[in-house]
């Protein structure tokens, strides 16, 4: 038959991830090549690196029994874009900043805060990565109306829709979002957008790190025009540089400027300094180990020390309770250590960079105590013969 | 049907809650047959009202061994018959497990029983200057259990967005009689986001029973406008230009004439006049500073659609009479006739004024009474459609009218339900907007937590597993006839 879609050829291309080294990548172009792509792979039971922009590839348990790539780059575009309405369709290749230029022109807004040139709505979605805009902007399955995505067994199917309010049926795409492509791979999401701020303003300032000043800054995150708040501080310094965007109307960016400057010694920042800062945290370095941990707001000042007390650099979300921290660690007890306390403290911490010898040691991920067997559950019935990113998932799923 | 309860499943369920929260006899199931949805009411075999997790589970646990099947239930408030005691069931009313257990006002988070009320919680924050979000027009009676069950929504969603928005962490008893907890007190987990998955499963997944939610803080300033237009397309069109505008107002709800007309006639009458098309409150919230332009440009997006008048409340009273023209308009309709046939489903906003012309001409067409009131900010109708279930024709029109209101909007892009949710009504309306394709990782999810569907069967997708009064194994019961 005529319309079942072939095939593509796999070209050849070398990316080394933990575990494993692919040499050999798919790229569709068509959600019914996905499709072939997976039927084939399921029945073969062969293990595929699913990926977008290759933006977060290391941040995985050790990939097992992993032969091909599936690339989704071959799949972009928005192909619809409704300014009346404040949403759009991007297929799942489609770069997130392309899509922040298309809307800013027509006075919205993509909620995605995803790092990176090379992000894209595809690799955002699986891997629900946020940035310090989050603040405002949500979490990303808040932005997500609807996915097209491509089953293991190659079925393309559709959850969720086009509109801003939806409970028709169970909510698949929050199951998807942050599934690293282990259950489905998805090409294609409809977006909420937002309005774009009237003015946008960005300020510096460089307290010094005490609690006390820290603990104010969190509270100046509640301020309704602050849209990102970053704490950035190195271990040993006495002195902590602090970020924070404004966004909304004349009136509130200025009265709460007004408020800032009554607790902080501010200046004007370059624009797109959250935006620097951002990218900064999904550098890959030369750092041995770098980490996310979160945790209820109170409590994120003395996780921020305890992890600056170890020697690493730390960049912190106050008022979404995120430390990022990257450096050197002597051994593997340490990390598992903040792990251990983020955990007391009602939260989480994943590893995204760290020594080879180390992540055969531990998981990457941390997931909720007590869900293994509904997760192993869920993973047999979504994809049985195990294709979709084998070994890289919470549980080396 | 010949309803009957086992007596030895009766017997177990009596010593895991005690006589007082076992009710078996016809009387006191009577008020049980349905929630909010009155068309097609099912008698539960018995209704069980635990206070803690641990009975739950052992009534979980007991039906199990019976063969029984059994439905969660929070205030019986829901409109899509998500509550029904489909299949023979043993209902699991949750609104006796009404505790909040812990306010920690600095993290803005509560953990709380399914039973509690959704404007309890918010009473018992306000000194902490937080409230619960979610605002569900029946919040006065309707239970933290149920909004999760629904994800549930309310005038104030344009801003504060759905309950899925303000949960952080669950604990649930699964359909095996295990206590399972997701989440956590960040409302970030690395594995899948389980959480995500089981607010607005209409209770198919399990019984939850604690929540973890999300509080917000009280907006320093509000302000509240009521805008008279000659017609509810030209409301509509208001609406679409505020969207378009960049404001994010934190509710822009709409009420037709007929509705009005009904409301000035009843006990929450709010001083609209009668001769108005429609009405179009708008509240806008946030820092006191920014809210007087923002009424200055609401007042110039309406005056462009030709709107009548424009009035910006002056004080809390006048706040809560606006709303009362809002809030009163379900009591109000009882006015109409006997019966009310609540629907719901979602439109891009856009779409509004050509929809709601659509479903004028089809109850029109019907011979239908129809009154609409609606959350426009967010696309979401409510085609309210007054009759009495007594009339067979008429009723028959009314059903034929629901199933072509949704496949209009389903037309022009839509979904057929925005906050009701699936239940039993729109069940086999899935396929407007699902094909059996997209249906497969529903079941695949339904059944990766309820495998034989014994928990809320039939409820969303059909269920496949017989319950009680087909299976095989359930003719040897010692049964009871109910009364």
């Amino acid at each position: 038959m005529s319309d079942i879609a072939c095939i593509p050829d796999s070209k050849p291309c070398r990316i080394q991830i933990p575990g494993a080294l692919v040499e050999q990548h798919y790229e569709p172009t068509t959600p019914e090549e996905v499709g072939a792509i997976l039927a084939e792979a399921t029945e073969k039971k062969t293990g595929l690196l699913i990926s977008g922009g290759r933006t977060r590839l290391h941040w995985a348990n050790p990939a097992r029994d992993i032969s091909r790539g599936l690339s989704l780059v071959g799949l972009a575009g928005v192909d619809q874009f409704e300014p009346e309405e404040g949403v759009l369709h991007a297929a799942a290749g489609t770069p997130v900043r392309e899509i922040r230029a298309l809307v800013a022109a027509e006075g919205w807004e993509l909620p995605l805060d995803s790092p990176g040139e090379r992000s894209t709505v595809g690799g955002t979605v699986a891997s629900a990565v946020v940035g310090p805009r989050a603040h405002a902007f949500g979490r990303v399955a808040d932005a997500i109306l609807g996915l097209d995505v491509v089953g293991a067994d190659g079925a393309v199917s559709k959850t969720g829709g086009r509109v801003v309010k939806n409970v028709t049926g169970y909510d698949l795409a929050k199951l998807y979002c942050g599934s690293f492509g282990t259950l489905v791979v998805v090409t294609g999401a409809w977006l909420r957008l937002r309005p774009k701020p009237a003015i946008r303003r960005v300020l510096s300032a460089r307290p010094e790190a005490s609690r006390a000043n820290f603990e104010a800054c969190r509270a100046l995150g509640r301020l309704a025009s602050v849209r990102a708040l970053v704490w950035n501080q190195d271990p040993g310094s006495a002195f902590a540089d602090v970020v924070l965007e404004l966004g909304g109307s004349e009136e509130g960016v200025t009265h709460d400027r007004d408020r800032i400057a009554a607790v902080l010694e501010i200046e004007e920042a370059a624009s797109n300094r959250i935006d620097v800062l951002r990218d900064q945290r999904a550098e890959m370095g030369r750092e041995d180990v770098v980490l996310r941990a979160r945790v209820i707001g109170t409590e994120c000042e003395k996780l921020a020390r305890a992890i600056l007390e170890l020697g690493l650099h730390v960049s912190i979300d106050p008022a979404l309770g995120v430390v990022h921290a990257r450096g050197t660690l002597d051994d593997v007890k340490s990390l598992l250590a903040i792990r251990e306390r983020a955990r007391t403290q009602g939260g989480l911490a994943i590893f995204e960079v760290l020594p080879d010898a180390w992540r055969t040691q531990l998981d990457v991920f941390d997931e909720a105590i007590g869900t293994e067997s509904l997760r192993l559950t869920l993973k047999k019935r979504f994809d049985p013969a195990g294709i979709l990113n084998p070994g890289r998932f919470v549980g080396s799923l | 049907m010949n309803h009957v309860a086992p007596q030895s499943l009766l017997d177990r369920l009596t010593r895991i809650v005690g006589p007082e929260n076992c009710l078996s006899r016809e009387g006191e199931l009577f008020a049980y047959e349905c929630d909010g949805l009155t068309l097609e009411p099912r008698r539960p075999l018995a209704v069980l009202l635990p206070k803690t997790t641990r009975e739950v589970a052992e009534i979980v646990r007991a039906c199990r061994d019976h063969d029984v099947c059994f439905v969660p239930r929070g205030a019986g408030t829901g409109l899509s018959g998500g509550a029904h005691a489909t299949e023979n069931s043993v209902l699991i009313e949750c609104s006796r497990m009404n505790r909040i257990l812990e306010v920690d006002a600095e993290n803005r988070i509560a953990v709380v029983q399914p039973g509690v009320v959704n404007a309890e919680l918010s009473t018992a924050i306000a000194h902490h200057g937080l409230f619960f979000a979610p605002d569900p027009s029946s919040q006065q009676v309707c239970t933290i259990g149920g909004n999760i069950a629904e994800n549930a929504g309310g005038p104030h969603t344009l801003k504060y967005g759905t309950t899925t928005n303000h949960i952080l962490a669950l604990e649930m008893v699964l359909p095996d009689g295990q206590v399972e907890r997701f989440g956590n007190r960040v409302g970030e987990t690395a594995g899948y986001d389980w959480v995500g998955a089981i607010v607005g499963s209409e209770g198919t997944l399990g019984i939850v029973t604690e929540a973890t939610v999300r509080l917000t803080s009280i907006p320093e300033g509000v302000e509240t406008l009521l805008a008279i237009f000659d017609d509810v397309v030209a409301a509509c069109r208001a609406v679409g230009r505020v969207i378009r505008s960049g404001l994010v107002p934190a509710a822009m709800e709409i009420v037709d004439q007929r509705t009005i007309r009904a409301i000035e006639a009843s006990v929450y009458a709010a001083g609209i006049p009668t001769s108005a098309g429609a009405v179009l409150i708008i509240e806008l919230d946030g820092n006191p500073v920014c809210l007087d332009s923002e009424v200055a440009t609401i007042r110039k997006l309406c005056h462009a659609e030709g709107c009548r008048t424009i009035e910006r409340a002056r004080d809390e009273e006048e706040r809560t009479r606006f709303w009362r023209a809002r809030k009163g308009a379900f009591g109000a309709m009882g006015r109409l006739a006997p019966d009310l046939y609540v629907h719901d489903a979602v439109v891009p906003r856009t779409r509004l004024p050509e929809i709601l012309e659509k479903v004028c001409e089809i109850c029109d067409r019907h011979r239908l009474k129809l009154a609409n009131v609606f959350h426009a900010g967010d696309g979401n109708i409510h085609p309210n459609i007054c009759f009495d279930k007594r009339d067979p024709d008429e009723l028959a029109r009314v059903m034929k009218a629901g199933e072509e209101i949704l496949e209009a909007c389903v037309a022009v892009g839509g979904v057929i339900s925005g906050e009701h949710g699936i239940g039993l009504e729109k069940r086999d309306y899935l396929h407007l907007v699902f094909t059996p394709l997209d249906l497969e990782p529903m079941y695949r999810l339904r059944e990766s937590f309820n495998p034989d569907g014994v928990c809320n069967p039939g409820k969303i997708i059909p269920t496949t597993r017989f319950c009680v009064e087909s299976n095989p194994k359930a003719r040897g019961y010692d049964a009871v006839p109910l009364g």
